[in-house]
């Protein structure tokens, strides 16, 4: 079948071949090629042969200078003459789970702007007068002095604004006991005797909760489905979330897990029920850190109720009156106990590339559901679950994110799925949030409908989203796969035809590729970990991580400044990630520290003989 | 009394398994919906071949989801892999668990 002109512009540099028989003397045009998108499938196949094909820019206006038949690919003796190579259209066509590799690197630091070519001819170099401007901004140091939390504005050199900051003050935890009242004495937490029942009876669907303090030495203990990882952590005064003061606990960490009364998983389907030390992927942005002290709550909810959306919010509901308490306790603890505070600052950098950034959260109903904004960090008092809010986007400060502005009910998929600890240490927040190099427009939570008119709906609001904010660039994430990726893609989409450049990152390799594609959907990074490349059942192994924020960014910086992405492999391939690692070490200089997977997981005695035997 | 337990997870831990022979074979197959939940789904496969619940999210629908649609999908048969049993599921059952924890 024969490709339209644009559609042969946008494959220019793909292989010639003839789509029909073509008789000797045929100047060719686009009428006489073959769509590239099935090419990798003839390949595969044995169909055809693509060795010394002429790509179709250097092709088009050829003529043949003998008769082929149809699926031949145009070498250099079968036309009169090889035209010049054109400018390449970047655009490459939908990625089946795509990674891709970035060529060249820009970098504008030190009031320098970098740019380093590897390899290559007729390049074309166009510096936007905004990376020009932005180039000469000083570092945003300078820029702390005056700043207002809550929304004033500094100026500082450069034209860089601090718009708001946050603190967190750090408070150590050594241990975690039962007392008659809910009190912090110095490092130990004493949570009181008897608070279970009350907990439960807030809740009408909630029929048990057992409380168990579980520390490093005691891991190796069952669990029911781990429902969610929280911090414990409080706001200071009348501050707003992501603004003010913030006090944490170090640690410890709050961990919802249940069943219902007869014992079915609430959040069945791949749930990480077990022994913990063997399903929970330690040190991953949203689990317990391996040394954590977990408290961990077991709720028992009414029969039937695992897969209704009251059931597992009644479980959280529960859960909070505890965490509640521990809050009003940390919020008492006197200030000589902070051992740490760390401050944020949310920078704005006119002038520089505006990048906003897309979170697609799940919002099919039932534990597909996230707690937007509460009053506490992770809290459940004054948040709106998604799903009420009609999965609409709703734009957050990034600051609001790292301070627990989503309260995750957390889905399927334990692997891929984000827990309310994910977003109080976002790694891809974190990283844009101290990218000197772009301007932070914000975080933009978008729910994931279960029907399709719905996922329409929402991605058509993101994409005039991100045009209303006037965005450079945008990276679009998504926890899982499943239907989520029919509106991740439309994201893309929707922001791509805007103009404004989109990197996606999504968990995909073997088991959650895409099932849709357009156009748009060139630039992606892939969250997976495992080693099968697969939805493993280990808690968070599969979530995004500093690695994969490295790489989008770069990936989305490559874009900006108009470089191609490589087209991705057919299959999934993981060699695929370890280059474009490699590549940003040796760039940036620094190693990329690879986080580990479920091979560093204790293996019993009973395998480790079978396989010293085998 | 917590004993050690000799289940481990993942990949790593699963039995010896051969390769699935059939898995490209793909046949058109259709269901009805049977049960709509917050979360989940079930069908029953026409022909009386059985039935499958799937969290919502694995289901792709143009519109609300109804006890009576009629669903597609292609599928292969379920092949076994192994001759032994994953120690580490048997164990994960809560019923199977009840009954250790008693014997211990």
């Amino acid at each position: 079948m024969s490709i339209s002109a644009e559609y042969a512009q946008e494959h220019i540099n793909d292989p010639a071949v003839l789509c029909c028989r073509r008789e000797a003397g045929t100047t060719l045009s686009h009428h006489d090629f073959e769509d590239p998108a099935i090419f990798d499938d003839l390949v595969s196949s044995g169909l055809l042969k693509l060795d010394g094909a002429l790509t179709i820019g250097q092709a088009m206006g050829s003529t043949l200078t003998k008769t082929l038949d149809s699926l031949n690919a145009i070498t250099k003796d079968c036309v009169d003459k090889v035209q010049e190579a054109k400018a390449s259209a970047a655009a490459t066509p939908a990625a089946p789970t795509a990674s891709a590799s970035v060529g060249n690197t820009t970098t504008v630091s030190g009031g320098k702007l970098k740019i380093h070519i590897g390899e290559g001819k007729g390049i074309d170099l166009e510096i936007p007068m905004g990376i020009a401007a932005g180039a000469g901004a000083a570092a945003p140091s300078g820029a702390a002095a005056g700043a207002v939390a809550g929304g004033a504005a500094s100026s500082a050199a450069g034209g860089e604004k601090v718009v708001r900051t946050l603190t967190r003050k750090h408070f150590n935890i050594t241990e975690v006991k039962r007392g008659d009242k809910t009190k912090i004495d110095g490092t130990t937490l004493y949570i009181r005797k008897g608070i279970e029942k009350e907990a439960v009876d807030t809740q009408e669907l909630v029929h048990d909760l057992k409380l168990d303090i579980i520390t490093k030495d005691n891991y190796h203990v069952y669990s029911e489905t781990i429902m969610d990882t929280q911090p414990i952590a409080t706001k200071e005064g009348d501050a707003e979330l992501g603004t003010g003061v913030t006090r944490v606990l170090d640690n410890v960490v709050m961990m919802l897990t249940g069943t219902t009364d007869e014992g079915v998983q609430i959040g069945e389907f791949g749930s990480s029920e077990g022994y913990l030390d063997e399903n929970v992927m330690w040190n991953r942005p949203s689990c317990p850190d391996h040394g954590d002290i977990i408290i961990r709550g077991t709720v028992k909810i009414e029969n039937k109720k695992n897969m209704e959306r009251p059931g597992p919010l009644a479980a959280h509901k529960a859960f909070d009156v505890i965490t509640q308490e521990i809050r009003l306790a940390l919020k008492e603890l006197d200030e000589k106990y902070c051992v740490s505070t760390e401050e944020f600052k949310q920078v704005r950098r006119p002038g520089k590339k505006k990048v906003a950034l897309v979170k697609e959260i799940m919002g099919q109903g039932a534990m597909h559901d996230n707690l937007i904004l509460p009053v506490e960090p992770v809290g459940i008092l004054g948040a709106h679950p998604n799903v009420d809010l009609c999965n609409v986007p709703v734009v957050c400060s990034p600051l609001e994110v790292l301070d627990g502005c989503i309260h995750a009910l957390t889905c399927i998929g334990p692997a891929s799925k984000e827990q309310s600890r994910h977003y109080w240490r976002e790694p891809m927040v974190l990283e844009m949030l101290f990218d000197e190099e772009i301007d932070f427009a914000g975080v933009i939570f978008v729910g994931s409908p279960q029907i399709n008119s719905e996922k329409f709906y929402v991605s058509r609001r993101v994409g005039m989203t991100c045009e209303a904010m006037d965005c450079d660039g945008a990276i679009v994430t998504t926890e899982g796969f499943g239907n989520n990726h029919v509106d991740f893609v439309s994201h893309i989409e929707q922001i791509g035809m805007r103009g404004i450049k989109v990197v996606g990152m999504s968990f995909c390799a073997k088991q959650g590729a895409l099932v849709v594609g357009n156009k748009y959907v060139t630039a992606m990074v892939d969250n997976n970990k495992s080693e099968a490349g697969i939805e493993n059942e280990i808690l968070g192994n599969n979530t995004l991580c500093p690695e994969d924020a490295v790489r989008a960014i770069l990936m989305l910086k490559a874009e900006m400044t108009g470089e191609a992405i490589k087209k991705p492999e057919k299959e999934w391939n993981p060699n695929v990630k370890s280059q474009n690692i490699e590549l940003i070490s040796s760039v940036t200089g620094k190693p990329v520290e690879l986080v580990k997977n479920e091979k560093s997981l204790p293996m019993s005695e009973k395998y480790k003989k079978k396989y010293a035997n085998a | 009394m917590q004993t050690h337990n000799d289940t481990r997870r993942g990949e790593q831990c699963e039995p010896e398994k051969k390769t699935p022979k059939y898995i490209d074979k793909v046949n058109y197959y259709e269901g009805i919906i049977t049960e709509v939940h917050d979360g989940s789904v079930a069908l029953d496969i026409k022909g009386r071949l059985g039935s499958i619940r799937i969290p919502k999210r694995m289901i792709i629908s143009d519109y609300e989801l109804k006890v009576g649609q009629e669903v597609a999908f292609n599928m292969s048969f379920i092949e076994q892999l192994s001759a032994s049993v994953n120690e580490h599921y048997i164990k994960k059952s809560s019923k199977t668990r009840s009954d250790n924890e008693n014997n211990e």
